[in-house]
């Protein structure tokens, strides 16, 4: 496998990831990240845990930076290219550098596709359409006319924070952030509030920065936010996630909807769902498959499909995915959508490295099982 | 043995063999839990939930539940409620016995003189009661649950035929006992009787047998005859594997889909290919060796478990997650054939820590080093692919291929175990001793991928957790790790006064 090193590795500037001890260094050090990563999964749940840990280029432990899960693996990539160039090949070593080669092309297709990849849901209940899915984990303030519908001014979840201005050149008025927090407590004040701008649901409740959920569809973002320029609609107002009582304001000859949503990511296709069905197994109520009938759009064209558990819509380079389902007086699907242009590079690389282990046993065992 | 073994068999048989003909009853379909099972496996669930055992009195659960739907007054004072906590005896007003088990009507008058407690139990949320007030609305469902059982026949029948068989029941009329089954179901699905049988053989428990027969043909050996010993330990050995291959080869069949889909089908996959890897270890090295490892891990696996397999039915209907598919399929079977013989390295690397500071012949020791790199290679072969076609099935279903799920990267880190222990060990960077070590805790890495994954209680995956199993794989790791610790120390002091 890993050959001693040699002096003359040192030559070559990356010659020095290509070493043995090196690689022994890094991989031991993988290993903690994917143990402390995935122990944080309790606490701080799957999404905070890819950007602390695994996606992030610095670990940072009491202050202290160190090396995260894509700093490694970077290294350790780099440093299977460099000893993959300079290897000699031989027939002896077969196995060896084609598991090589496979891991390679694995972990080059792990960036590409982290890079490329990008995943959210859609949820429908029968006979509505939409041609957005929703990011997970990303909020957004949008501000909806509400006559025609269509979104006048939105704000990403990074502008958004306590204390933070927002304006938009759609917008005559601007919007001052009082609170602005990712997973909020709502609380009903005792009487209602002093300032006498409050309005709506500023005007009876307060939102309270909370801890921050490890099961992440409980965080519920909300803002408290003053309105300026708007004239008579000047004043204090307050939005959350999933509000049932839609806040609005008008300012001149417009009435806007504020609403705080998970950040919308346009599909460049739009999906009908005509039917959703739950099968049961007898007398129980556990779910044996589900199933969406659903109607793609693109352009022009127009066809059925159906979407089923393990059985996903691949469209455009997009992966639809029957994820869950709410059930109610309407069923709701919840489809999982990911857009992924790295598919291939897996299976490549699965069958390669697949290959290689195989070839290497073949040449190795003999040796270590006889006599 | 083997005469034991063909005892052990027909006293099964023989139990069943009453007056009336339990077989056809136990054949009868029941629609429970959203599966068709044979009345067999219903009964047996409900006795285990009730008393905690599968038999009652010598006779099968089956006969018991004759009795309690067609003879409800004598199976209401037979003692089945098993209360083991003497506070909830006293709390009850019940007295004490040695067996611990009540009757319904004990259980009923107990709880009926107390209703208003009860009732006010009740009201409370579960989190503020204490252990024995639990236990005590634990019993008062039992006994609901029981009492309805006895009130209506457990599968779809005409009122009138249901009635004429339990009169031939009670009047011990085996003929028309035999008629009212036939008027039931005249041909019986060889589903529900193959489970049935399932049920009777009880082919783990067998094997558990066996392999515990291995370890003691083992220690005989030791002490006299040993080549005898020898031939009967591989003899036991491939008897206990061939049983264990048949009692999987039955859930196959029964249940119409691959073998492992939960975490008791893993266990028992896990053992298996322990097993077949022993064997195939004994094979090369005679030493008994293999059958050691074979014998010790398939028990082990084993009395694992069958703590879960009297959790409830061991053959539940899959979530639509695991409904199945052939990459799931082929992903699960290869990545547990990775942690069974990822478990036999573990073992190995006990043999040669223990041989290196009681015997160490560096050529044995050299020997063994090398079958250990031999299954480190294998191990690894299918872990790695294991975990990489996981990632295709995912990649299938979900359209990702790695996500990070707690389950993804417990697979993953047995692979980069044995990636890292590998290239430290080709490298020259790991001592032998070091690599054995490394190797030996491949038993934790194993367990806490596969067991302690599913105490995180996040991801995809985490199916299966039951309490007091983070206890045990705690222990586990401590007791392993003490181990490796104590023996290097060991090794160390005497290899160095020995050069010194």
């Amino acid at each position: 496998m890993v050959q001693k090193s040699k002096p003359t590795l040192w030559r070559h500037p990356l010659g020095f990831l290509a070493r043995a001890d090196v690689f022994f260094v890094l991989l031991g050090w993988l290993m903690v990240i994917l143990v402390v990563g995935t122990l944080a999964q309790a606490s701080i749940g799957l999404y905070l845990s890819l950007q602390q840990y695994f996606y992030a280029w610095v670990w940072w432990v009491g202050g202290v930076p160190l090396p995260g899960g894509a700093t490694t693996l970077a290294l350790i990539t780099l440093g299977l290219a460099v000893k993959l160039v300079r290897q000699r090949w031989r027939w002896r070593k077969l196995g060896t550098l084609l598991t090589h080669l496979g891991v390679l092309a694995l972990l080059v297709g792990g960036f590409v596709m982290t890079l490329w990849t990008t995943e959210g849901n859609i949820l429908l209940a029968e006979g509505e359409q939409t041609d957005f899915m929703e990011a997970p984990y990303r909020v957004e303030l949008a501000l909806t006319d509400t006559a025609t519908g269509q979104d006048v001014a939105i704000f990403p979840q990074r502008v958004l924070a306590s204390g933070a201005t927002l304006t938009h050149p759609a917008l005559p008025f601007s919007l001052q952030l009082q609170t602005y927090c990712r997973n909020c407590t709502l609380q009903r004040l005792a009487t209602p509030r002093a300032n006498p701008a409050a309005r709506g649901l500023a005007l009876n409740f307060e939102l309270l920065p909370a801890r921050w959920r490890p099961r992440e569809e409980e965080n519920i973002a909300g803002a408290i936010f003053r309105i300026t320029g708007a004239e008579e609609a000047d004043g204090l107002y307050g939005v959350f996630e999933f509000m049932p009582i839609p806040q609005t304001l008008k300012a001149g000859p417009y009435t806007y909807l504020v609403a705080m949503r998970a950040q919308r990511i346009p599909l460049p296709f739009s999906v009908q769902l005509v039917d959703f069905e739950k099968d049961t197994y007898p007398g129980t109520a556990t779910a044996r498959a589900y199933r969406s009938d659903v109607i793609v759009t693109d352009g022009a064209v127009q066809w059925p499909a159906r979407i089923s558990m393990n059985k996903p819509l691949r469209y455009k380079g997009y992966t639809l995915y029957q994820a869950s389902f709410v059930e109610g007086a309407q069923d709701v699907s919840i489809l999982a959508v990911v857009e992924n242009r790295g598919r291939l590079f897996p299976y490549l690389s699965t069958f390669i490295i697949g290959l290689g282990l195989l070839v290497y046993l073949w040449q190795r065992l003999p040796g270590l099982w006889r006599p | 043995m083997r005469k034991w073994l063909i005892l052990f068999l027909l006293s099964g048989g023989l139990a069943h063999a009453a007056a009336l003909d339990l077989q056809g009853f136990a054949t009868l379909p029941v629609v429970h839990e959203g599966r068709t099972k044979p009345l067999d496996t219903f009964a047996r669930l409900q006795l285990i939930n009730l008393s905690g055992r599968e038999t009652l009195a010598g006779q099968p659960a089956t006969h018991w539940l004759a009795q309690a739907l067609f003879e409800r007054e004598q199976a209401f004072v037979r003692p089945i409620f098993y209360i083991p906590n003497p506070d909830v005896v006293q709390a009850l007003g019940l007295p004490p016995t040695a067996t611990k088990r009540y009757s319904f009507k004990q259980v009923f008058l107990g709880l009926n003189g107390h209703r208003p407690v009860i009732n006010q139990l009740q009201q409370q949320p579960v989190t503020a009661l204490s252990l024995s007030q639990r236990q005590i609305l634990d019993i008062q469902q039992k006994a609901v649950m029981f009492y309805n059982l006895t009130q209506a026949p457990p599968i779809t029948v005409k009122t009138e035929t249901w009635q004429k068989l339990g009169a031939a029941w009670r009047a011990g009329d085996a003929t028309a006992w035999s008629q009212g089954l036939a008027a039931i179901q005249p041909v019986v699905a060889p589903r529900l009787a193959w489970e049935v049988l399932y049920n009777r053989v009880d082919p783990f428990r067998l094997s558990l047998a066996l392999y515990i027969g291995v370890f003691l043909a083992l220690l005989a050996g030791g002490l006299f005859w040993r080549r005898f010993w020898w031939r009967a330990g591989v003899a036991l050995l491939v008897g206990g594997a061939v049983v264990h291959a048949f009692g999987l080869g039955l859930r196959v069949y029964i249940m119409a889909r691959p073998p492992v889909a939960t975490l008791y089908e893993s266990i028992l996959f896990v053992g298996l290919v322990v097993a077949l890897c022993a064997l195939v270890l004994e094979h090369r090295r005679r030493d008994g060796l293999g059958l050691f490892i074979g014998s010790v891990v398939g028990a082990t696996l084993h009395f694992i478990g069958l703590r879960y397999a009297l959790a409830g039915d061991s053959m539940p209907m899959l979530v639509a997650v695991l409904n199945t598919n052939f990459w799931l399929a082929t992903h699960v079977l290869t990545i547990t054939i990775g942690y069974g013989s990822a478990l036999v390295v573990g073992l190995l690397a006990h043999i040669y820590l223990l041989q290196r500071w009681l015997n160490p012949q560096p050529k044995r020791l050299q020997e063994l080093m090398n079958h250990m790199l031999a299954m480190s290679a294998l191990a690894l072969f299918f872990t790695l692919l294991g975990t990489l076609l996981g990632g295709i099935w995912a990649d299938q279903s979900w359209g990702r291929f790695w996500g990070w799920d707690p389950k993804e990267n417990g697979a993953l880190l047995i692979a980069l175990w044995f990636i890292w222990l590998l290239h430290g060990r080709l490298s020259g960077l790991l001592e032998p001793l070091f690599m054995a070590v490394g190797l030996l805790l491949t038993t934790v890495v194993v367990a806490v991928a596969w067991f302690g994954v599913n105490a995180l209680g996040v991801g995809l995956h985490s199916y299966g957790f039951t309490e007091g199993v983070l206890t045990n794989l705690l222990l586990f790791c401590v007791l392993e790790g003490a181990f490796a610790l104590i023996l290097t120390g060991l090794i160390w002091r005497k290899e160095r006064s020995r050069v010194g």
